[in-house]
């Protein structure tokens, strides 16, 4: 029997042209289908459709056949429907009503009409399946995100749904919350449970998928089983969508005519693979290594940015030694991202170094000013501080006026801050929505506009936190190259916390890793990520082709998809050659 | 340092006293501060009754305090100066009019300032030992439908994340040159409030719209659809230290107004 069936299916929000079409889609039991594509292309629409919130909850237009369950979504009710459906969406702080972790998991299982000893042992069954019977009765917003992930994935599990619908759900998690997910969501496919999710990390699900769709358009593209993915590139190129790095890396070279096997996504089977062939990748000349990095103190004058022994402690009763006597200097123009796991210190250290914490010990100098000697406008003038969420900065409507905000405060006439808001606003694609308001943008588009509203104050210093998060990997890509422009073309120094080592290899001049409080690593990325062994302390994954790089023992080690299929390349034509 | 008003989530014997219970003492010390004539003895006693029976340090409410503590000078400060009455500690001539700091006026405002942070120590308390769901599920055992007792729970374990929310659009807002609230000039103030309320209420409306389609997810709507009762895994009963409690707040309480009404008619 199927779980789930749509046949010919559309749907349009009231007033809006149509975001589905023609979508037809079959997942059968004990399936797990992922469903990717660009952002915006109606994989999350879709998801809702299957789990009864349109027409139920949502509405619009809804056309074609759903049948979930065996049962036709339309005559049912969103309470019918869901009781057989476990569903999991990609913010797990909107999916916790109850403040203790067993009352969280019993809920669903009380709704159910359940008898106090049923649901005494469904609990103790979900925590143990999701290996947190520790959690059971902590407070549920004292935990991490992948406790509290894990958390909404048992408390959907508890009632025994007969379908698992997942909607990104790791997208919001740092990498050890992730790979805490994914655990749990490797024990539910094992287990045989029909999971339908959306997933932007297809490397880390790869090995428990059995067929991926492929949305764009408003339509399904491609529906294929995994291990036939590599044959359908094209495809995957047109809608954005990245296959993982080194399947494509594979599929690339063979399309290319290089002789090499269909490459798995992790880098010891591509390692394997690749030693199983003759081809050997092609070392760059010593020349074209990369430059050496600005180390720690190396003396620029004047420098940008010097943070000097900075140590800050949290004051009772967490009193947490964030930072231990961090020292960084960095040049003006340059790029750098500050990398290592929850709780390493980045965070502390961006708002010190943006002023927003005083710190216990240490300085942090702009141009030679101390940034805790400087008033609020002075600081914010110095030192531009972009928040993980774009929601939390918007404060005027429209998105023109959002934006000259910060410069009106900073003293700014009104005709040069409406001047200097058009250049970035021109710059990050955004002029044209000028009359918007800002919660009419895409997330994307927000994200977009909380760096204009900052860059617009042309700080010599820009930290920006987390500004990939949420975007699929086009956006974030474009995000990181309009930063590295923007270093470029005004001489700031940009300052980016994230955990996309990915986006890092591509885009950074520098990279700080951070492990408890320590600065553990300091460097070019092509530098930073030879040391694995060093950034495994921190939880930090090179990216697969740079790591493929080092089991390989490239000079230098090849940053990017492009760079490792071009060295590959190369060196199948120089083999081919002698 | 733990956002104000928020479940501590340790297990002491005030946490484990029925929410009514401790709904029914402070209302009761409230009324008490009010019947006797040195409430500041009331005010301590609390801070060392939260301390003792509920293992909180003052140092984990300290914000608390310190947003009281100007409230409370400013109370004592205003009935010293306005109510007059000899003795004075310092007077002055001024015209016609005589401005003195009177001794009356001191310890009426004393009174006061101290009544003020026993009420808001005594919802401190509350707020500190109580679970926002046992709470509501003892209103709920008290006829109040589920769904209210429920959304008004889940109403109270939100306050925290919003509060936090706040601090970060705080922060938000001066990283783009504003510091309208940190300043002590209204007209720079109230714009403030009014800029940040933009991003603290939309995103509010936007988790209300998820939150609210969530536990639509997971069945709040069930047991009206399948006319099935839910049932309660951790239910809310009063123990017999909970009614002995109660029973002691009422006595007291009436021991001490048939007192006050003893002594007016002596008078």
């Amino acid at each position: 029997m199927e779980a789930i069936t749509l046949e010919g299916v559309g749907f349009a929000f009231p007033g809006q042209p149509p975001l589905l079409h023609d979508v037809n889609l079959r997942v059968g039991e004990g399936e797990v289908v992922a469903v990717v594509g660009p952002t915006g292309c109606g994989k999350s629409t879709l998801l809702h459709i299957c789990a009864g919130v349109i027409p139920h909850f949502v509405s619009g237009e809804l056309t074609g056949r759903v049948q979930v369950l065996g049962e036709e979504t339309r005559q049912s009710t969103l309470a019918r429907i869901a009781a057989r459906i476990g569903t999991v969406t990609q913010d797990p702080e909107n999916q916790l009503f109850n403040l203790i972790v067993a009352d969280e998991v019993a809920w669903g299982m009380e709704n159910r009409a359940w008898t106090r000893e049923e649901i005494g042992a469904g609990l103790a069954r979900a925590l143990d399946f999701f290996r947190i019977p520790h959690l059971r009765d902590r407070i549920t917003y004292d935990l991490s995100g992948g406790e509290k992930q894990r958390l909404v994935l048992a408390a959907n599990y508890a009632p025994r749904p007969d379908l698992f619908i997942l909607d990104d759900p790791t997208s919001q998690l740092d990498p050890i919350g992730a790979s805490e997910v994914l655990a749990g969501i490797r024990d539910l496919s094992e287990s045989g449970h029909t999971i339908l999710l959306v997933e932007g990390k297809l490397e880390e699900i790869w090995a428990l998928v059995d067929r991926v769709v492929l949305i764009d358009h408003g339509t399904v593209e491609l529906d294929a089983p995994r291990d036939e993915l590599h044959r359908h590139l094209d495809v995957f190129a047109a809608a954005m969508v990245p296959l993982p790095q080194l399947v494509e890396l594979g599929a690339r070279l063979r399309r290319g005519g290089v002789p090499v096997p269909p490459l798995p996504p992790d880098v010891e089977g591509a390692a394997a693979s690749l030693a199983s062939t003759t081809v050997a990748p092609a070392q760059a000349a010593p020349e074209a290594a990369a430059p050496p990095a600005a180390a720690p103190g190396a003396a620029m004058d004047p420098p940008r940015l010097r943070v000097s022994g900075l140590a800050y402690t949290y004051p009772p009763p967490r009193r947490t030694e964030a930072l231990k006597g961090v020292d960084l200097v960095l040049p003006a123009g340059s790029v750098a991202a500050i990398v290592g796991q929850n709780g390493s210190g980045k965070t502390t250290l961006a708002r010190c170094v943006s002023g927003h914490l005083r710190p216990t010990r240490g300085t942090v100098e702009v141009s030679g000013r101390d940034v805790q000697r400087m008033s609020v406008r002075h600081r914010a003038a110095a030192v531009g501080y972009v928040f993980q969420n774009p929601d939390h900065q918007i404060f005027k409507d429209p998105v023109l006026d959002d934006v000259m905000f910060g410069p009106l405060n900073l003293g700014m006439g009104g005709d040069e801050a409406r001047e200097s808001a058009e250049r970035v606003l021109r710059a990050l694609d955004l002029w044209d929505v000028r009359d918007l308001h800002p919660f009419r943008l895409s997330k994307g588009g927000r994200q977009r506009l909380a760096i204009a509203a900052i860059a617009v104050m042309r700080p010599p210093v820009l930290v920006i936190d987390e500004p990939t998060t949420g975007q699929d990997v086009h956006e974030s890509h474009a995000i990181m190259a309009l930063l590295r422009d923007l270093a470029r073309e005004s001489d700031q120094t940009v300052v980016v916390i994230t955990h996309a080592m990915n986006l890092v290899a591509a885009h950074c001049d520098l990279v700080a890793a951070l492990c408890q409080g320590e600065l553990i690593a300091f460097g070019t990325p092509e530098q930073v990520f030879r040391d694995e062994e060093l950034l495994r302390r921190t939880f930090v994954k090179p990216p697969p082709v740079t790591a493929l790089g080092n089991r390989l023992g490239l000079e230098p080690r090849p940053l990017t998809l492009d760079e490792a299929v071009a060295r590959f390349a190369a060196g199948a034509l120089r083999a081919a050659c002698e | 340092m733990r956002p104000l008003y928020q479940f501590s989530g340790q297990d002491s014997f005030l946490h484990r006293l029925d929410p009514r219970t401790k709904l029914i003492f402070v209302v009761s010390y409230l009324l008490i501060s009010f019947l006797v004539p040195q409430p500041w003895i009331l005010f301590f006693l609390l801070i060392a009754a939260i301390w003792a029976l509920a293992g909180i340090s003052p140092v984990e409410y300290y914000p608390f305090l310190l947003l009281m503590l100007p409230i409370m000078v400013a109370i004592t400060l205003v009935h010293t100066f306005l109510i007059e009455g000899a003795p004075y500690f310092w007077s002055v001539q001024l015209g016609r009019v005589e401005v003195g700091v009177s001794i009356a006026g001191l310890y009426t405002g004393l009174e006061l300032g101290f009544r003020l942070g026993t009420m808001g120590l005594a919802f401190t308390l509350f707020a500190m030992t109580t679970e926002p769901f046992q709470w509501g599920m003892s209103m709920y055992r008290w006829g109040l439908p589920y769904k209210v007792a429920f959304l008004f729970a889940f109403a109270i374990r939100l306050y925290p994340l919003i509060q936090e929310e706040f601090i970060v659009i705080q922060r938000a807002l001066k990283a783009r040159g504003s510091n309208a609230l940190s300043s002590f000039n209204p007209l720079r103030f109230f714009p403030g409030v009014v800029t940040t309320a933009v991003p603290l209420g939309l995103g509010a409306i936007r988790r209300s719209q998820d939150v609210a389609m969530a536990m639509e997810l997971r069945g709040l709507n069930l047991p009206e659809e399948t006319g099935r009762p839910r049932v309660l895994f951790r239910d809310v009963r009063l123990r017999a230290v909970d009614i002995a409690i109660m029973a002691a707040c009422v006595l007291v309480l009436a021991g001490l107004v048939v007192a006050r009404l003893v002594a007016r008619s002596l008078r």
